[in-house]
């Protein structure tokens, strides 16, 4: 039974569907008990999704009015109460000039302040001077010796007075110069000291190797300084605190975010360990200027963030992709992106736009590039996906190639949904099998004209391919009844119609039988002419009782198939061989029935049995 | 497009353009009346992103003040309900990050495989599952799901709330039932 497919029964169930096609699937539900629980369960999952949400009490709206309309007359009081613009402006006016004149002030004696002086170690010597000679962001520069973002050679900064560590934490927190700062201080409280220690130092002093991670990410604040910023990155390794400084380079743009990239992809930074960085990575990566460097590191980095920030991401190129199918450059960041995400995730967000027929393109690359990296667990999901939808056509060829052959009776389902789709046909004859050989039965006997033709060419290919299968797909037919076995046999090949007929006549073994569905197979039987499949009926007579009323037709049915070798087991059974014109009477009768020549019926049975007597 | 507006023993229709001039002008009973019509459906969808009663009350409170505000800048009248629940999405979403931000870090952990019923799971186990599997889901999928079943608005009104294209909008929906089915799958089998 054709069963509803995926897209009809999703609008079906969102009532999306024309009235027609409702009622189509109305009369379906009606005779198919599956697709009935199927749509009970729906049902039922929508119920338990409207009972999640509790009815908005009585007076849920008033109550709400009630609350805007104070939060309404507060702000309006409020309003009333400030004096009117041109008193403001005149009172703005000389606050802002005097801020500005403080802040001028800071920076004027910022460049007066002289840094408190660094005790250099022997690693520190050779370091050239930092605060005299800019050092370039490139990412040579910065390359770490050690590897391990700077341990063992960290100088203890100078212990410097309470006094000038509050004086430096408090101008610093006044200034507010950047958001790092501030974020930074709420999330790391300065227990150390190192961030008074920092800000005391100054900047120049900050460009030196050795500070603690925690205060670089601090003080990065004290101007935006490129070089204190690189050092900062350069040490960020797997310090918990240092992720920020990554991550805070990462949403920036030019070197210092390239600087941070360098620095992940020397593979020293597990990703995964920060969701920030994690955070900063798929901002990063969802910008369509550097996609899928990004996304590569957070593929790289395996693990729930990183899985879960790529899932996202794809989220959001299927969503762009669809909206701009066109876009070459959307079409190319979903094939990017779908080789990165596990091949389970590609698969799905990959038959989600397989209704767009501009992204089948995409779809088959990305996939098949997919593939390419992660082959077996590929097939795993193909076959997990398709057991329960249809698979798209452009994946077919890829079904065969991977001999999925598991992957049958779902392809059998939608052969039978569009009969007339010559590649699901191809597909369901090259793999084979007899669950193939047996649905393409079933869909022959549904259809007709050239399509039943068709479906007979392929079940001759499978049959002739696979001639193993022809015993236990005759089993199968066998309980279609005689009518569909012989029609069957008509429409294929002598060589395969007799061994068909044989296995189903052997497998009609029904006590309850009258013996009219064999003698209507064996009828069929004499049509397919001569071939070499005489023994097994044979073999079906000699178990037979003697006295079977069947026995002269299929002596005579032998006859017509083989006559040497049926004459030699008449004669080899001691049959006499007088009693041949009681077989020919009895069987003649059904031969003339069948317009089936029958005047010489048994003529090469007599011609065997002369030539054995002699 | 009429709302009724109850007065008395009677009621008068009044066209939604006319209660949004009124509203323009400051009618109060204009706008309560305005948003009355909607205010149910505002609040399913905020409580549905947020999860709990209390928070999607406050969201809809900044909601409404935005809407107040910003009455003037709506230019299509027709378009209220979308522009209205569009406000309502997007301050749920501010108050999801803000409840991210206060509660720390969001502990980025793969979905737990629920309980499988043991029998019969009691209705208020039952409600507790779909509650978690529909936390699972991306905000966008859930808004969607939520608009286009439960207050039966039309892809393109769903895409016009949350800012997709029709065909996302849809996608997103069937994305969710097929997740909400997958993961609630051994439940809805073991329900009579």
């Amino acid at each position: 039974m054709t069963h509803i497919g995926e897209a009809r029964w999703q609008q079906y169930v969102l009532d999306e569907c024309e009235a027609e096609t409702v009622l189509q699937i109305e009369a379906h539900l009606s005779g198919c008990a599956l697709c009935r629980q199927r749509l009970a369960e729906e049902r039922r999952l929508d119920e338990w999704l409207l009972e999640t949400i509790p009815a908005a009490g009585a007076g849920s709206a008033e109550r709400s009015l009630e609350r805007l309309w104070a939060a309404v007359d507060a702000r309006e009081q409020l309003a009333s109460e400030r004096a009117p613009w041109p008193r403001r402006a005149a009172l703005w006016w000389p606050a802002a000039a005097a801020a500005c004149a403080l802040v001028l002030v800071w920076s004027l004696r910022d460049s007066f302040t002289a840094a408190p002086d660094i005790s250099q170690s022997e690693t520190t010597a050779a370091t050239p001077a930092h605060d005299q000679v800019p050092v370039p962001l490139g990412v040579n520069a910065y390359e770490l010796s050690g590897g391990s973002g700077g341990g063992g050679r960290r100088i203890e900064p100078e212990q410097v007075s309470a006094e000038v560590v509050d004086a430096a934490r408090l101008r610093t927190a006044q200034q507010r110069t950047a958001t790092v700062l501030l974020d930074g201080h709420k999330r790391f409280p300065d227990h150390d000291g190192d961030f008074g220690r920092a800000c005391a130092a100054g900047l120049a002093a900050l460009r030196a190797e050795g500070w603690p991670v925690g205060s670089l990410v601090r003080s990065w604040a004290l101007g935006d300084d490129v070089v204190v910023a690189a050092v900062a990155v350069r040490y960020a390794a797997c310090e918990p605190s240092t992720f920020n400084v990554l991550a805070a380079a990462l949403a920036r743009d030019g070197r210092l975010a390239e600087a941070a990239l360098a620095q992940l992809e020397r593979d020293v930074t597990p990703v995964e360990a920060s969701l920030p960085l994690v955070r900063a990575l798929e901002r990063r990566a969802a910008r369509a200027d550097d996609p899928l460097r990004c996304a590569t590191l957070l593929a790289r980095s395996q693990g729930p963030r990183s899985g879960a920030a790529l899932s996202r991401l794809l989220d959001d190129r299927v969503d762009q992709t669809l909206a701009s199918p066109a876009s070459a450059q959307a079409r190319e960041a979903l094939l990017n992106l779908a080789t990165l995400v596990p091949v389970d995730e590609a698969l799905d967000a990959l038959l989600t736009v397989s209704d767009e027929p501009a992204l089948e393109p995409v779809m088959r690359g990305a996939f098949q590039a997919r593939l390419a990296v992660a082959e077996e667990a590929g097939v795993a999901a193909l076959r997990q996906a398709f057991a329960q939808r249809n698979p798209p056509s452009v994946l077919l060829d890829w079904i065969v190639a991977s001999e999925c052959v598991d992957l049958v009776p779902t392809l059998l389902i939608q052969l039978e949904e569009d009969p007339g789709d010559q590649g699901l046909l191809a597909a369901v004859v090259t793999l084979g099998g007899e669950p193939a050989a047996s649905g393409l039965i079933d869909l022959w006997a549904a259809e007709s004209g050239s399509r039943r033709e068709r479906l007979a060419s392929g079940l001759s290919d499978v049959l002739r391919r696979e001639p193993l299968t022809l015993e236990r797909v005759g089993s199968a037919l066998a309980a279609r009844g005689s009518d569909e076995a012989r029609e069957l046999s008509q429409a294929l090949p002598s060589e395969l119609a007799a061994p068909l007929l044989l296995a189903c006549l052997v497998a009609q073994e029904n006590p309850v039988d009258d013996g009219g569905h064999q003698a209507a197979l064996l009828m069929a039987l004499a049509r397919t002419g001569p071939s070499g499949h005489v023994a097994q009926l044979l073999e079906w007579i000699g178990a037979r009782p003697a006295d079977d009323e069947l026995s002269p037709l299929a002596w005579a049915v032998a006859s017509q198939l083989d006559g040497v070798a049926a004459g030699a087991a008449w004669a080899a059974l001691g049959h006499d061989p007088s009693s041949l014109s009681q077989v020919a009477d009895s069987s003649a009768r059904r031969f003339a029935a069948a317009s089936l020549p029958s005047q010489r019926l048994l003529n090469p049975l007599r011609r065997a049995l002369s030539a054995h007597a002699r | 497009m009429q709302n009724r507006l109850p007065m008395g023993m009677t009621t008068i229709a009044i066209e939604t353009s006319d209660l949004l001039e009124l509203c323009r002008r400051g009618d109060r009973v204009a706008f309560g009346q305005l948003i009355g019509a909607h205010h149910a459906a505002a609040l399913a969808l905020a409580q549905r992103l947020l999860g709990n009663h209390d928070d999607a009350e406050d969201a809809l409170q900044d909601a409404l003040l935005k809407t107040h505000n910003n009455l003037a800048s709506l230019r299509h009248v027709a378009g209220f309900r979308s522009w209205f629940l569009r406000i309502v999405y997007h301050q749920c979403l501010d108050a999801r990050r803000r409840r991210q931000t206060r509660q720390g870090y969001e502990r980025a952990v793969p979905p737990q495989p629920l309980q499988q019923p043991s029998e019969r799971a009691s209705v208020a186990e039952t409600l507790a599952r779909v509650r978690a599997v529909l936390e699972e889901l991306p905000a966008k999928q859930r808004a969607a799901l939520h608009l286009r079943v439960f207050e039966h608005m039309a892809y393109d009104e769903v895409a016009a709330v949350l800012g997709l294209t029709s065909r996302s909008a849809r996608v997103y929906v069937v994305k969710a039932r097929r997740h909400l089915r997958q993961r609630m799958g051994p439940d809805l089998e073991a329900s009579p």
